[in-house]
């Protein structure tokens, strides 16, 4: 997830500060916007194989970095 | 003025005005035609309250405009009477708000004399290109401020998000201003967390923003401080996601959907928190005395105060009847709008022409096809999507390196809301395809 998230963010962010990705990062001030989150979703979803925020019916925005991975994790077995 | 107003007018980041410091009709701009343009929030509200119904015409533009564009859009500034604008050449320009007093000072008030009603032109968000302007008149402006019938309450504050010269932000100023209510209107330059903690602080009651902004303000803990009664949503559709978000979050709050843009003026609006609108809408005027109708799964409105031309002298009304260009299906009881006829892509409330992000990736050298089109995404509504054909040559390195170069190029040549964020390489794009959006 780190990974990924890091691998977008240099692309979307190449001016800004590589942020420090602990569980409690608030996930608005990485520096990332909503574009840069539109496609963390859509490279996640090439790496993984699911999207949860659009295969879920409860809508769920999470506000730091642990909750986007737990989230991912809390859903990972509900796709393919 | 009314002797029960307590709250201040407009807080913004740097100034408090009272009632008093909103000069309203001022009759030192009667009959003059006026430029507006100014990124201060309380210099711009207290213009627009001076000059309706005042001033024979009020150009709004937006205030980060490049000289050329401006010069695209009104030509010389010297034909207005009156520019007020911090960044104005003119000696006589208004800059400040004590400018504006000044000028104002001495002169009554003729608003409720004024024999010829204030014409306006309100800029497109040219997302596509230099935006358009449109004229509009008090009317059109406030179609939706003059249905608002339901019942107010003392300490409503009205949180401006949107820019202040769009139509959008023009619609909350208005309400504001016309049921006089408490403007919180933070400097539009700071990042949203901050302007969220602002609202939070100043008590912000009734909040009107795009969904993809929604969906923004639900991810700062900051939004935990607003206690909202109203939220808006507009700009772009609401997906059931966001709105059930949003009552889950704001359990007290009235959450109103609302159609707009600024070329059709406020089409109708829905608070019964279900994407779309009822196919009942269809049959009466919904709105005021807005009428809809659907033929050939496209959404038409019709609004006798609309003015429906350009400032160009283009018009834009047929028959009564605005083409909204809005693709629609009718779902049971109903109505969606799933998409743009002319395969404009709406990423969080920004225009996407397909054909410019095509020509860009065709300009790039291992491109030798594409197809754009839009991708549903949970933040930003859609995405702007891509399949490409690649030179076999370079194809045979890494896909995924091949892939980021494209886009590099892409982010180069484009604004970022128009950069593909997904992109697969295909062997051939169908002949049979029309360019039209997939959504």
């Amino acid at each position: 997830m780190s990974e990924v998230f890091l691998r977008v963010f240099k692309l979307e962010k190449p001016e800004l500060p590589v942020p420090e990705l602990t569980a409690d990062a608030v996930l608005l001030e990485t520096g990332m916007d909503s574009l840069g989150f539109a496609s963390l979703i859509m490279e996640l979803e090439l790496e993984l194989g699911f999207d949860p925020f659009s295969s879920s019916a409860e809508p769920y925005y999470p506000n730091t970095f642990g909750e986007l991975v737990a989230y991912y994790e809390a859903n990972s077995g509900n796709s393919g | 003025m009314d002797n029960q107003l307590t709250g201040p007018a407009v807080v913004t980041s740097s100034s408090v005005l009272s009632w008093t410091d909103i000069p309203r009709g001022a009759g030192t701009f009667f009959g003059k035609r006026l430029l507006l343009r100014t990124s201060d929030p309380a210099l711009f509200i207290a213009a627009v309250a001076a000059l309706e119904g005042s001033a024979q015409s009020i150009c709004v533009l937006p205030p980060c405009l490049a000289d050329n564009e401006r010069r695209l859009m009104v030509g010389d500034e010297n034909q207005f009477d009156v520019v007020i604008s911090e960044t104005s050449q003119r000696p006589a320009a208004i800059r400040t708000l004590a400018d504006l007093r000044s000028t104002i000072d001495g002169y009554q008030a003729v608003s409720s004399v004024s024999g010829h009603p204030t014409e306006w032109t309100i800029p497109t968000s040219g997302t596509t290109g230099v935006p358009k302007l449109v004229d509009h008149s008090w009317k059109s402006l406030t179609t939706a401020i003059r249905e608002n019938k339901r019942k107010s309450t003392s300490d409503e504050r009205w949180g401006l998000l949107y820019g202040h010269s769009r139509f959008a932000g023009l619609q909350v100023i208005l309400q504001a201003l016309v049921h006089q209510k408490t403007l919180l209107a933070p400097t539009a330059a700071l990042p949203l967390k901050e302007r969220v903690a602002f609202l939070a602080q100043n008590r912000c009651s009734h909040l009107s923003t795009t969904p993809t902004s929604w969906r923004k303000i639900l991810m700062l803990e900051e939004a935990s401080g607003l206690q909202l009664q109203q939220i808006t949503l507009g700009g772009e559709a609401a997906d059931e996601q966001i709105l059930n978000a949003l009552a889950a979050r704001f359990p007290q709050a009235r959450i109103t959907h609302i159609y707009a843009s600024t070329e059709a003026g406020v089409g109708f609006s829905t608070s019964d928190r279900r994407p779309g609108f009822p196919v009942s809408y269809l049959d009466r005027p919904a709105y005021n005395q807005v009428q809809l109708k659907v033929s050939d799964n496209r959404l038409y409105l019709k609004n006798p105060d609309l003015v429906g031309r350009y400032a160009s002298g283009e018009t834009f009304i047929a028959d009564g009847w605005i083409d909204t260009g809005d693709l629609v299906d009718i779902v049971g009881d109903r109505v969606i709008v799933t998409g743009r006829a002319n395969g404009l892509i709406n990423v969080g409330g920004d225009k996407v022409m397909p054909s410019q992000v095509r020509d860009v990736l065709l300009s790039c050298d291992p491109v030798i096809d594409a197809r754009i089109y839009a991708k549903p995404n949970p933040i930003t509504g859609n995405i702007v999507a891509a399949d490409v054909v690649v030179d076999p040559i370079s194809e045979q390195g890494q896909p995924n390196e091949l892939r980021h170069e494209i886009l590099r190029y892409s982010r180069e040549h484009l604004a970022s809301f128009q950069v593909p964020r997904f992109m697969q390489f295909v062997p051939e794009i169908a002949v049979n395809e029309t360019g039209k959006a997939r959504i």
